[in-house]
């Protein structure tokens, strides 16, 4: 039987996961080269063997079963895979450059490095800039190489706010963006709101849509639909805000909850970007799921969530967006 | 739709001559719709309406239209005149047309929605141009705005050197370059004149005479040269062609245009040769991949502090000396940016002359602090730099030398952390100096990391050090991992301490005895 057909691809599927498990490098990379032989190109390993692989990986982190060490061992021999195989592309550029980046903050630079290349499978010059580019750098690269287009990677809606500069970097010297990752939102919804030309559910249609109708220039990203400046005040005073509603949740929460709660303020900051509770409703969601893995009752999180409310006077959009997460989770 | 309103009672024909004394045209109706009369403006407006025809008959279609479907006014052309007329009811079903000539009104305001259609324009061609520095992404650009808002095609050509030049054509969908002698007739006159040409009713046969290869004018077209001025040169040439002429007052719209397109490809120009020499530069600072060595994973990971433009002074080398086997260096020098980068390359290319020359690594990097302090630099680098022996049981030994940087740390397999005592003075600020000295044996998946002070140092916004208990708390949580994902976490944690702050260069640097179990490198 082939190596590559759907029973071939599920039994590579087994070794691959075992070994990511293991942090064995060379048997990943065996199994990847092994369906490779087999007859599939570069994306539909990409696709069928590391993208499934690595949503296990993250279940598996998810549901408490692996601690971050293991899990980011796992995810470094991926890393290694999309390496691998991306040196048997062949060097054949046929169309413009992209300039690829994970947004400042934005860490999981996997999923990028995968859109990466696929891209190049498809013809593109790409250039990635690496986990979390601080948004200068990305400007700076932009204007010097001068790409056809932007691609911005971010899997955690909390970065959204420098998603955002880093959309006006690129538009500012008209270079048209493409988003990309679950952090921009159910459909990428919010990649428009910041101004992204268009986003892309996964890397072929990342490929599809450079490849067809990409606008050869952009205009400077319009201005955000936002009704207030309670954005900029919350950012002015994020670091004292996230700094006491640690305070307030250690003291009175289990410690999971302080360590889970550490991020909430920067996705209240982004919720409050975009103005859409649903950035800070659906974090909670995921976050209540995590911490009850981990015995973490939800109406803990509901009364951690009230407390932070308290603290935010003057900021009624936050609190409005803090009792529609905290009626999500029941608490 | 303007509803007629309902005709007003009473009141009594006006004297003709009150009528005639009018500016406005006045065309009275019977209730029948006929023509009854036309005052003298009417008669000068419509010579083709003429009292006793139906106005259904009038040849102004507009009014036609409005008088058959009811409406009280409409806007027409008649014999060049641009008209605009409103029904007035009169008593007993009688009514009247009250026409305006309003040809001069409109085109003012023709014009000036003209004008603001021309400052759209040039303002977008100047917002996409104005931040691109990159010349080849600028003169296609260049070419895609001007078929966007001016042609149907368009030619840019810069040039580079004598006899030299670079075109972009934009025919419709896709942007190719060309790069060469200048070409077309029409392009190289116009880079020697400077002076913009216009040609109209071009044939095939000229039109490729005329114009850079590939870009053809459509059959009896139009075409034009402008020049590209910049700083009293000229320094390229755009070629637009369209089916339809280019009118006077269009040429001075084309000319700001290509000033816009001028002075952008002669930033793009300079810029170019600089950015030539810093990408030369950078290429020889940015700090090489490790090699792969076999019995052992290694990991590093760099960043650059925000101020020192993607190089920076810190730098990790793994070496193969005939004589000492397998040699690390990570060091950090003192200072960021341009300066440090180069006196870090200056000892990374020591360091390779010290591994080919071969010997112990100790004397290599007594010379190399005499050679360092020998140059008066007021600089030093501080260092970290072992040996890696890797044995047949899969063990690793590694002798290691300290020059006043941060003390490695060994993190068990099992999970223990160890923090290896090495001191040792930074090299290259005093003649003499004295290095610590360390061995360190590593069982299979045993790690040992080195950082630089960076990572020790990077404070969070309220100064908070980041600190050797939460490297060493970090590092233990990794134990058995491979050391590229290690450094990597190490490195996330510290740039996420940072929270935007600024911060020192950073570099890690992890070997691992291969643990047990895994296909080794090299020995299958």
């Amino acid at each position: 039987m082939s190596g590559a057909g759907a029973a071939g691809v599920a039994a590579a599927g087994e070794v691959y996961f075992a070994a990511l498990r293991d942090a064995d490098e060379d048997a990943a990379v065996g199994a990847a080269l092994g369906l490779l032989a087999g007859g599939l190109s570069v994306p539909q390993v990409l696709a069928s063997l590391v993208v499934p692989a690595q949503r296990r990986v993250g279940a598996c982190w998810e549901g408490g079963r692996w601690d971050v060490a293991r899990e980011h061992a796992a995810t470094h021999i991926s890393d290694r895979v999309v390496a691998a195989l991306g040196a048997r592309l062949p060097e054949v550029p046929r169309r413009g450059r992209v300039v690829l980046a994970c947004v400042d903050g934005e860490w999981h630079a996997l999923a990028a490095r995968i859109v990466g290349e696929t891209l190049r499978a498809g013809g593109w010059r790409v250039t990635f800039l690496g986990a979390s580019t601080p948004a200068a750098r990305l400007g700076e690269y932009v204007r010097e190489v001068g790409p056809d287009a932007v691609a911005l990677s971010c899997s955690v809606a909390a970065w959204l706010p420098t998603a955002r500069t880093m959309v006006r970097a690129a538009r500012g010297v008209a270079v048209p963006v493409l988003a990309g990752g679950p952090g921009f939102g159910p459909d990428g919804r919010w990649a428009r709101a910041l101004g992204a030309n268009a986003w892309a559910r996964d890397a072929a249609h990342a490929v599809e849509l450079l490849g067809g109708g990409w606008p050869h220039y952009a205009e400077p990203a319009p201005p955000l639909a936002v009704p207030d400046d309670e954005f900029e005040r919350f950012g002015a005073r994020r670091a004292l805000l996230a700094e006491r509603l640690r305070g307030a949740l250690c003291g009175e929460g289990p410690a999971a909850l302080g360590e889970g709660f550490g991020r909430l303020p920067g996705f209240l900051a982004a919720a409050l970007l975009v103005d859409d509770e649903e950035v800070l409703v659906a974090q909670v969601r995921w976050l209540a799921g995590m911490l009850a893995a981990r015995g973490v009752e939800p109406r803990a999180v509901g009364a951690a969530l009230a407390r932070a409310a308290g603290l935010l006077e003057g900021f009624p959009r936050a609190r409005r967006m803090l009792a529609a997460a905290r009626a999500d989770v029941g608490g | 739709m303007v509803a007629r309103p309902a005709s007003g009672e009473g009141g009594e024909a006006a004297p003709r001559e009150l009528l005639d004394a009018l500016d406005e045209a006045l065309v009275m109706l019977d209730a029948a719709g006929r023509v009854g009369g036309l005052n003298a403006a009417a008669r000068a407006l419509l010579p083709g309406v003429s009292p006793g025809s139906a106005l259904r008959d009038a040849p102004v279609p507009e009014l036609r239209e409005a008088q058959a479907a009811g409406r009280a006014r409409f806007d027409g052309l008649y014999r060049g005149r641009r008209l605009t007329g409103r029904w007035v009811g009169l008593p007993s079903g009688r009514s009247a047309w009250v026409v305006r000539d309003v040809t001069r009104e409109r085109a003012r305001e023709d014009e000036l929605l003209e004008e603001r259609r021309r400052k759209a324009l040039l303002a977008r061609t100047g917002r996409a141009l104005s931040g691109t520095l990159h010349l080849r992404r600028a003169l296609s650009l260049a070419a895609r705005l001007s078929v966007d808002t001016l042609a149907d095609g368009a030619a840019v050509t810069l040039l580079c050197q004598p006899g030299l030049a670079e075109t972009a054509v934009c025919g419709g969908e896709d942007v190719v370059f060309r790069t060469g002698p200048p070409a077309g007739a029409g392009t190289v006159r116009v880079l020697g004149t400077g002076r913009l040409e216009r040609h109209e009713g071009v044939t095939a046969r000229q039109g490729a005479d005329l114009c850079a290869p590939g870009l053809a004018p459509p059959e009896s077209g139009s075409v034009l040269f402008v020049p590209l001025l910049a700083r009293g040169a000229c320094l390229g040439v755009l070629t637009l062609v369209r089916a339809c002429p280019y009118g006077d007052a269009e040429l001075e719209l084309v000319r700001e245009h290509a000033e816009r397109i001028a002075a952008v490809l002669d930033t793009a120009s300079l810029y170019r040769l600089q950015s030539v020499a810093g990408e030369r530069l950078r290429a020889a600072l940015r700090p090489a991949p490790l090699p792969e060595v076999p019995g052992t994973r290694l990991g590093v990971a760099y960043r650059t502090s925000g101020r020192g433009a993607l190089i920076g002074g810190d730098f990790c080398q793994v070496l193969h000396s005939a004589s000492e086997g397998w040699l690390f260096a990570i060091g950090d020098v003192c200072g960021e940016g341009i300066g440090a980068a180069v006196y870090s390359a200056r000892v990374r290319h020591a360091l390779e002359t010290v591994a080919v020359a071969g010997g112990p690594l100790e004397e290599g990097l007594a010379l190399l602090n005499r050679t360092l302090a020998a140059s008066g630099e007021a600089r030093f680098v501080s260092l970290v730099a072992g040996r890696l022996r890797v044995r047949g049981d899969g063990s690793v030994g590694v002798a290691l030398i300290g020059g006043g940087a941060p003390d490695p740390v060994v993190v068990r397999e099992g999970g223990g952390v160890e923090r290896v005592a090495l001191g040792g003075t930074v090299v290259g600020a005093l003649p003499e100096i004295g290095f610590g000295r360390a061995g360190v044996e590593l069982a299979p998946g045993d790690a040992l990391y080195v950082c630089t002070d960076g990572v020790h140092e990077a404070r969070d916004p309220q100064g908070r050090r980041f600190g050797t208990a939460r490297l060493l708390e970090a590092l233990g949580t990794c134990a058995g991992a491979p050391p590229g994902a290690v450094v990597q976490r190490v490195e996330q944690l510290v740039v996420e301490h940072l929270d935007d702050r600024e911060h020192d260069d950073l570099a890690l640097f992890g070997a691992q005895a291969w643990p047990a179990g895994h296909r080794m490198r090299g020995t299958r």
